[in-house]
């Protein structure tokens, strides 16, 4: 094993427990010249063993940091290997893997060294020379460095896809708790200002055409879940509040990984809370594409999500009274929030039915997932079967439906599978609660 | 009746998109002639013969492919000239009657009928070229090259349906600068571009350089290291679930790709 080879190793180690790997959001042609095009919908190219999707070579420039925030791995006071890439470096392995295919682009992040500015400075220089000198045309994801200077991360905003400064917790007591050298201030200054460039940019563009674009895949943030006591209603309102103020793309959410002990944090032996994530995922998903506000999904006399059925079901089953809503007639909106009816098969509907009425047939066909549609809807007046307009009854049927589909999400949490609720005949929503 | 059975005409056309699409400029012309609507259009070796039945062969004619194709483009609309593509590249039996009998229904309704999924035609349609679609989309990622040390990249494909022509446009735009081979192993049809090119050459015939697979050695055997030590390491232990991932690389496609070979350093 060469050093690049440990380096590359200690530096993916350090940058794991990032989330986004999405290179989504952009779509640029090759030029014809150098490497690199970028796909809208963004490309995985392989999925690792914990089942998540590789798209960005994701690596810090180095782990050496001076902070000394108590959840992650490469915190100053621990003892651990220590190693710094070469902006050459990075750009040479990004090449290399790009024309094999192997990536879509590069996810640079970094700890800080020395100070905010130093880093950043780090960052940009290694962009530029992946731009410029290798002419590196795909897609660039960095993180913006609290606390560095608004020319430096505006300097490095036009020259990458996507930018993303880590919200990490997501109350400013929590970050106070855990992340003693950074304040919800220094966290907020740059995404409000990579939001009013943005802006910026998009009305640039649009009067002159070949102004440069400013993050034109969009600026996304990521919350760490499970390593303070916030709730689950907590944690979907202040997502909401970002994708409304800040107009960012996507928020991702992080189960915390315990890798240090720490009095403040939940213990070393902690599973990490991956249903608890993947409820977050599903709500987020309700906020961005289904109109839903964070106060219907939640709401303080029911703070946490019900683990037994997704927020969307959960939601459906608290309000039979809009239910069943006719497939023929709802508007979109409507179609939209019946469970088992997606964005796309929405569409489909709304458009098919302008040239003939739907049937059940048909309306599978278009990816409406009937096992969860047929309590909610009628196809011309009737229902599926005659099924008991019932809130436990219909939780009952859901229930099942869904824990053969979130099984796989916490295969190695025990405590979830010893559960024996589900067999029980006389089962009501209430003792989950 | 007899003669009604006599009727049926079977086209038989080649197994590709300008094949299918001359197949269909003669199954018109047959239908228009004949007045009536028992005409089968089929792929060359997908059919069972029947008794009482009319055979009749189309070669490929790029004149009439043409004529169909700007026809489908200016009288339906370009996504359903896409999806024609994508069900013609298909690995569907029956996919060339499909385009056909959709193809009736489009020139009835014009440009809406994409959307007109009650259809059965319509649906079916839209399945395949979501599938293909998938599959098209999979091997955007998850197709390998290896630099065969002589200036070429070379990948092995053996995808389903036959999408070499969509991911030559994809790497050609995407790798310009770069010498680069893709050989579908199972139909023997290479994708190659020449540095600077702004398209791809294809062909069916199998080029004697163009073998399987060479040795892996020198900086090739390194980067290719260098990946799986990057795949190996970006895994989080606590978080393993390999059933997600068997979902989400199936195992059809772990053969040519890197990281699924056993680390040898």
């Amino acid at each position: 094993m060469d050093n690049l080879m440990e380096k590359l190793r200690i530096l993916t180690d350090a940058a794991k427990y990032d989330v986004a790997c999405t290179s989504s959001g952009t779509s640029r042609n090759g030029n014809g010249k150098t490497m690199g095009n970028a796909v809208s919908c963004g490309i995985c190219h392989t999925f690792s063993a914990d089942g998540r999707c590789v798209s960005l070579l994701k690596i810090l420039l180095t782990n050496y940091c001076i902070y000394d925030c108590k959840y992650c791995q490469n915190r100053k006071s621990n003892d651990i290997e220590r190693a710094a890439f070469s902006p050459e470096e990075i750009c040479r392995l990004t090449m290399e893997f790009y024309r094999r295919n192997y990536i879509e682009g590069l996810f640079l992040s970094s700890g800080i060294i020395k100070n905010p500015d130093y880093t950043m400075e780090l960052i940009y220089e290694t962009i530029r020379l992946l731009r410029y000198k290798y002419g590196f045309n795909g897609y660039v994801h960095v993180k913006g460095i609290p606390g560095a200077s608004k020319e430096l991360i505006s300097r490095t905003g036009y020259i990458v896809d996507r930018m993303s400064v880590n919200l990490e917790l997501p109350t400013s007591e929590g970050l106070k708790k855990l992340a003693p050298n950074k304040t919800r201030e220094n966290i907020l200054t740059p995404m409000r200002m990579i939001q009013g460039k943005i802006n910026e940019s998009k009305n640039e563009v649009a009067i002159y055409k070949n102004a440069p674009e400013f993050v034109p895949a969009g600026q996304s943030t990521q919350m760490i879940v499970g390593a303070t006591a916030e709730n689950d209603f907590q944690l979907v309102s202040v997502a909401q509040a970002l994708y409304r103020n800040f107009q960012l793309k996507r928020v991702f959410y992080s189960a915390y990984v315990p890798v240090n002990e720490d009095s403040n944090l939940p213990a070393v032996d902690t599973k990490p809370p991956k249903l608890r994530e993947h409820r977050l995922y599903q709500a987020d998903f309700m906020l961005r594409f289904y109109g839903f506000d964070a106060t219907e999904i939640l709401s303080e006399t029911q703070p946490n999500f019900n683990v037994f059925l997704d927020p969307k079901c959960d939601w459906a089953v608290r309000h039979l009274d809009r239910f069943p809503v006719e497939i023929n007639r709802a508007d979109y909106y409507a179609l939209l929030r019946v469970p088992g009816i997606g964005p796309t098969s929405a569409e489909r509907i709304c458009k098919a039915r302008k040239h003939s009425a739907l049937g059940f047939d048909d309306i599978r066909k278009m990816g409406v997932v009937l096992k969860r549609a047929l309590y909610f809807i009628t196809c011309s007046g009737k229902m599926l079967y005659s099924t008991r307009m019932e809130e436990n009854y219909i939780t009952r049927q859901l229930v099942g439906e869904d824990r053969d589909k979130t099984r796989f999400i916490e295969e190695n949490d025990v405590k979830y599978h010893q559960l024996s609720l589900f067999d029980d005949e006389v089962f009501k929503r209430e003792n989950v609660g | 009746m007899w003669g009604e059975r006599m009727n049926k005409k079977v086209i038989i056309c080649e197994d590709s998109f300008d094949g299918i699409l001359s197949g269909v400029y003669d199954a018109w012309v047959h239908m228009n002639e004949n007045k009536g609507d028992n005409i089968i259009l089929s792929c060359a070796g997908n059919y069972n013969m029947e008794l009482f039945m009319e055979y009749i062969y189309v070669e490929k004619n790029m004149e009439n492919a043409i004529k169909v194709a700007k026809s489908i483009r200016k009288k339906i609309s370009s996504l359903a000239y896409k999806n024609v593509y994508m069900t013609a590249i298909s690995s569907k039996e029956c996919k060339a009657d499909l385009i056909f009998r959709f193809l009736k229904y489009g020139y009835k309704i014009g440009r809406s009928v994409t959307e007109c999924l009650a259809i059965p035609e319509v649906s079916d349609m839209m399945k395949i070229v979501v599938r293909v679609g998938k599959e098209y989309d999979h091997f955007r990622g998850f197709l390998r090259f290896y630099d065969r040390g002589d200036g070429w990249l070379q990948a092995d494909i053996e995808p389903k349906n036959d999408i070499i022509e969509l991911l030559g446009q994809h790497f050609g735009d995407r790798l310009p600068n770069e010498n680069f081979i893709i050989k579908d192993i199972k139909r023997n049809k290479t994708a190659i571009h020449k540095k600077n090119m702004d398209y791809c050459i294809f062909s069916d015939i199998t080029l004697e350089n163009v073998e399987d697979r060479i040795a892996v050695k020198g900086s090739e055997e390194y980067y290719q290291n260098m990946w799986k030590v990057f795949f190996e390491t970006i895994a989080i232990e606590s978080r393993t679930n390999e059933k997600l991932q068997k979902t989400n690389v199936p195992l059809r496609y772990r053969k040519y790709m890197t990281e699924f070979d056993k680390i040898n350093s």
